[in-house]
């Protein structure tokens, strides 16, 4: 083998050892050589501080499917904002269109992160593949997130033991809003839909950190059809509040 | 019948420092020695030789199972089960659990938790904290009282320990989510009294949970006075 091959074989395995895996874990970032098991990327932060394990989340930030995706959303409420004559309705998609450009994206990666169950469960030990990622460690979060269809976006303060229907008490929902059900988004990742309703009402509670998305109510003759814009806009906003990024 | 299981018990737990590091390995063993469908009790042989300390755990009904200390790091005790269950204790107090049917997630407020100074316990020692549960529980208030009584004997391995015994009283300050009418329950800790070493705790995490009996069973061999801890093999 010639002295040149040899170097490019060389140079290939520094590249590919150089290349695996970047993690930012809050704000401190390391580099792997080779792909890290979740436990030992978390290793060096676990135990500085109680970390409230169901809000930790790791996030890859290298894919760019959260900003198409909401590219797709800000395109729809702009298609929604040109079918409507109703002002009302106009000024809530283009609130929520600024709304959803303030947001920091990532692609969430579906595990559930705690640094004990991963030592002793294998299936919660994963490899992370090669990619960069943003890993977010918590203190229990004290606030949850209003968004969607709702005037005043934005933090208040988490409600022990109450249904998410208490924080809509003082809301003021905009023009075209459900009032009768909202998306849960939970610090975990998991969405679930909560009847607010006096006749749907479900005691489903915001864990601490969750985001509450008030949804869009279709118009009474689209409801039977599945792929109404609104209804897509309503599956599109849980998809994108699953990547957002939260402080 | 006792002998076999005793053998069985040591057999696999001298297996453990043959593992030591691979968790995997350390857990397979656990798991067979520990995934029994009858009380395990062993003999103080086998719990002198064990390599890591073992807790019995009994939850409600269930057979008594034996927990193996994991970890000891930032203040916490970290026992695990055969079957992969943790309990993470904080001075004898349950703070959080995994791979239960229904995990405590969060415990606040445990730095004033009363069982951390059973000597300073009067009978207006009270303890305050909220509670988060995996199934959609957060932030539920529980509200203690605690009352001391010494001179309480335990038996173990044919010797009477002398114990304090701890009764906490506990209020689920919260309006549950379900209806329940138990919404007060006791919580019991039963310290040596000669070292005040921990060496049994009951404990009921929430108004839905079953009680968790834990007997520290390698504290109380080690606590035995010298005639009573030497074994014949």
């Amino acid at each position: 083998m010639s002295k040149v091959s040899l170097l490019l074989l060389a140079l290939i395995f520094v590249i590919n050892a150089n290349a695996a895996v970047t993690v930012t874990v809050n704000t401190d970032t390391r580099r792997y050589d080779t792909n890290p098991r979740i436990s030992e990327v978390l290793q060096p932060y676990a135990l500085q501080q109680p970390w409230y394990w169901p809000a930790a989340t790791l996030y890859r930030t290298d894919s760019n499917k959260p900003e198409q995706l909401r590219q797709r959303v800000l395109q729809l409420l702009n298609t929604l904002g040109q079918q409507t004559s109703d002002l009302g309705l106009r000024e809530t998609y283009a609130s929520l269109g600024t709304e959803l450009l303030s947001w920091q994206l990532a692609e969430r990666v579906v595990l559930a992160i705690d640094y004990d169950a991963a030592r002793v469960k294998p299936e919660l030990n994963p490899r992370l593949d090669d990619g960069e990622y943003l890993l977010q460690l918590k203190l229990r979060p004290e606030q949850v997130y209003l968004t969607g269809g709702i005037a005043q976006f934005g933090a208040v303060p988490h409600k022990a033991g109450a249904p998410v229907k208490e924080y809509l008490a003082s809301a003021k929902l905009l023009n075209g809003a459900d009032s009768s059900q909202l998306a849960v988004v939970q610090t975990n990742g998991q969405v679930q839909i909560a009847g607010v309703s006096y006749w749907n009402l479900e005691q489903i509670e915001a864990m601490p950190g969750a985001q509450l998305l008030v949804l869009f109510a279709p118009p009474l003759l689209d409801r039977l059809t599945a792929d109404s814009n609104i209804t897509q806009l309503n599956t599109l906003l849980q998809q994108l509040a699953v990547y957002r990024i939260l402080p | 019948m006792t002998v076999i299981k005793g053998v069985v018990a040591v057999i696999a737990l001298s297996m453990l420092s043959a593992c030591a590091g691979t968790y995997n390995a350390y857990i397979d063993t656990l798991t067979l020695a520990f995934a029994k469908p009858t009380d395990i009790s062993l003999t103080l042989a086998d719990v002198q030789a064990a390599k890591s300390d073992l807790l019995y755990v009994k939850r409600g009904e269930r057979s008594q199972a034996a927990m193996a200390l994991l970890h000891i790091e930032a203040g916490q005790h970290k026992w695990v089960s055969g079957d992969k269950a943790l309990l993470i204790i904080e001075q004898g107090r349950i703070v959080r659990t995994t791979g239960f049917s229904d995990n405590l997630l969060y415990l606040s407020n445990t730095g004033a938790d009363a069982i951390r100074n059973v000597a300073a316990i009067t009978p207006n020692s009270s303890w305050h904290r909220i509670a988060d549960w995996q199934h959609g529980e957060y932030g539920y208030a529980l509200q203690s009282t605690f009352l001391r009584q010494e001179q309480h004997a335990l038996p173990f391995f044919q010797h009477s320990f002398d114990t304090i015994l701890v009764t906490e009283d506990v209020y689920y300050a919260s309006d549950a989510n379900f209806l329940r009418t138990d919404r007060n329950w006791k919580n019991y800790f039963w310290f040596d009294t000669a070292s005040g070493t921990l060496i049994k705790s009951i404990q009921t995490l929430a108004p839905f949970a079953e009680p968790i009996e834990m007997i520290y069973i390698s504290r109380i061999a080690r606590l035995l006075p010298a005639d009573k801890a030497i074994t014949h093999e």
